[in-house]
């Protein structure tokens, strides 16, 4: 029953500044094995362009995220792209580094309240059903009641009909749009990101930035 | 001028009654019963003058027109002696000293004589026990009416009705609609059919009961229908000893109105049923006419209880014959506030509590 999302939904931001080259963590290799740990934390800055407050913050907001869709969402800052175009550097990073691209989402999304509009509502509806019992209560103190009809005097099989006719007279017809649901997209709708596939042949998806 | 009939017991002299059970007439003195065939003689005077034809019945109020001011009879007991004061209608009724029942006979001579009678076949005890049964299990009815209760009055009456024959021709019209629905990919369709269905054509009535007298409330009277005619007999002034009666005082002209409503609606129901195969069918044009309406003079059992509650005076009804009771009961306002606001407390949380439990599931 677990639904798995490969690889859509990653977010891998890679800066370049032309700073000194002080590699803490080395580019990934071209190929090899996909790793199943994780070498490195989801935020690298390798790039030393975060404050190591905004890295704390950072790393926290990465980690909710990332134990919310069930992958590593990672964000890396590095000076060069080792050769690679930027797309085929993060496939590598994730794949050879162990990060996890395959997400699964958690079978809902967290709660938010219900709808203040229901407290209302709910007094709305007791009090609508607390009259038809109340109606129903009082209708027991009543029985004195004209009758509108004398079906009861009716001559058994005495009704003859001389002339039945139906007739049609005309016919209408409404129609009204069936809204279109969009649930298929959970990707792509976010900034124009796709999917490919990576050199290790897994799939990927997400964008990237440089400046 | 004024006679009454008073049921001697041949055998010990005592006022006889009509027994509802045995359905003869018994003394409740020596017990010796009576079959309604041995009492018929008694009668024997009130065809004398009778016309056998219906036409007279228009010319009956202008017998009573010189008794009309004063509203009142007085009548002499034969058995006490004691003054017996009756209005024009009061037809039977017992002696208010000795209790003795009594018959005012010129109250059914001539073409006042009833067709028919639907003898009494539930006494008191059974009204009483109805009565009982009436006000036990109902929520809002004030608590201390059933503590405080007690039946002030309760006597079984003959009401006078007029039981009409029609026929009924009648043309109606019925705006008709069919509903289909379907959908494609981008939109839902409703197609609704207009169709008009015209029916003719005519039913017989028989026997529809009108109450006959002002003093009872035609409500109270329909609300107890319908009696059964099957067990109506042949009228005789004994049916009514131990029991009061009232003569007519609303004619068959002035009742008419009231079986036209009732066929005209009773016709058009009958006729909708016949339009079928739509999802919807309303009622158009119709047009009802009755035809060949007569009416027979007939005396039918009501059981009457009054009781006052807080200075207001309610009334109930029995039908003598089937045991249909009712009878409009004061609401306990209190109660009805509190029952209210109890449903609508816990009706509010409830409903939350689910609301929030199905969010919570994910449903909404």
């Amino acid at each position: 029953m677990k639904k798995r999302i490969t690889a859509i939904v990653f977010a891998c931001v890679l800066v370049f500044v032309s700073a000194l080259p002080a590699f803490a963590v080395p580019a990934p290799p071209y190929s090899g094995t996909v790793a199943d740990e994780r070498a490195y934390p989801l935020l690298v800055d390798d790039a030393d362009i975060l404050s190591d407050y905004d890295e704390q913050r950072l790393l926290t907001k990465l980690e909710s995220i990332s134990t919310k869709w069930d992958m590593d969402v990672a964000i890396v800052t590095i000076e060069n792209l080792d050769n690679r175009d930027i797309e085929a550097y993060t496939d590598d990073f994730y794949d050879y580094y162990g990060y996890d691209a395959d997400g699964t989402p958690q079978d809902s999304q967290p709660k938010e309240m219900l709808p203040l509009f229901w407290i209302p509502l709910s007094i709305v509806i007791a009090l609508v059903v607390a009259l038809l019992v109340g109606m129903h209560y009082k209708n027991e103190l009543k029985t004195v009641r004209f009758k509108a009809e004398a079906n009861s005097y009716v001559v058994p099989g005495s009704m003859i009909i001389t002339v039945s006719n139906d007739q049609f007279i005309r016919s209408h017809v409404t129609r009204t749009a069936i809204p279109k649901s969009n649930d298929n997209d959970l990707g792509s709708s976010g900034g124009g990101s796709s999917t490919h596939s990576s050199s290790s042949g897994s799939s990927h998806g997400g964008s990237s930035g440089s400046f | 001028m004024a006679v009454l009939q008073e049921y001697k017991c041949p055998a010990c002299g005592g006022a006889l009654e009509f027994d509802s059970k045995l359905q003869k007439v018994k003394c409740p003195y020596c017990d010796s019963e009576y079959t309604m065939e041995e009492l018929k003689s008694i009668d024997a005077g009130l065809d004398k003058e009778s016309a056998s034809d219906d036409e007279q019945q228009t010319q009956v109020r202008n017998e009573w027109t010189e008794n009309e001011e004063s509203g009142l009879r007085s009548y002499v007991c034969q058995s006490c002696g004691g003054e017996i004061v009756g209005d024009a209608t009061t037809a039977a009724t017992a002696c208010p000293f000795c209790g003795n029942p009594v018959v005012m006979m010129e109250q059914f001579s001539g073409m006042l004589k009833p067709d028919l009678v639907i003898p009494f076949k539930l006494d008191k005890n059974d009204a009483k026990a109805a009565f009982k049964k009436h006000i036990s299990g109902k929520r809002l009815l004030p608590k201390t009416f059933k503590d405080e209760n007690h039946i002030d009055e309760i006597k079984g009456i003959y009401v006078p009705f007029w039981l009409f024959d029609a026929h009924a021709d009648a043309s109606v019209t019925y705006d008709a609609e069919t509903v289909r629905t379907w959908s494609d990919s981008d939109y839902n369709y409703t197609e609704t059919k207009y169709y008009k269905a015209y029916r003719s054509g005519y039913t017989d009535f028989a026997a529809i009961p009108v109450d006959g007298s002002q003093k009872m409330a035609d409500d109270l009277m329909e609300s107890i229908e319908p009696y059964n005619l099957s067990e109506a007999v042949d009228f005789q002034t004994a049916y009514l000893a131990g029991y009061f009666a009232d003569k007519y005082d609303v004619t068959a002209e002035q009742s008419i109105g009231r079986v036209n409503e009732r066929v005209k609606s009773s016709i058009e129901e009958l006729f909708r049923d016949t339009v079928t195969g739509y999802d919807t069918v309303s009622q158009g044009e119709s047009s009802v006419s009755l035809s060949h309406s007569s009416a027979k003079y007939a005396l039918y059992p009501v059981w009457l209880l009054n009781t006052t509650y807080q200075g207001k005076q309610y009334t109930f009804a029995m039908n003598g014959q089937t045991g249909k009771f009712v009878g409009d009961l004061p609401l306990d306002k209190a109660a009805y506030r509190r029952l209210i606001a109890i449903i609508t407390a816990a009706g509010s949380v409830g409903i939350y509590g689910i609301a929030w439990l199905v969010h919570l599931l994910g449903i909404l």
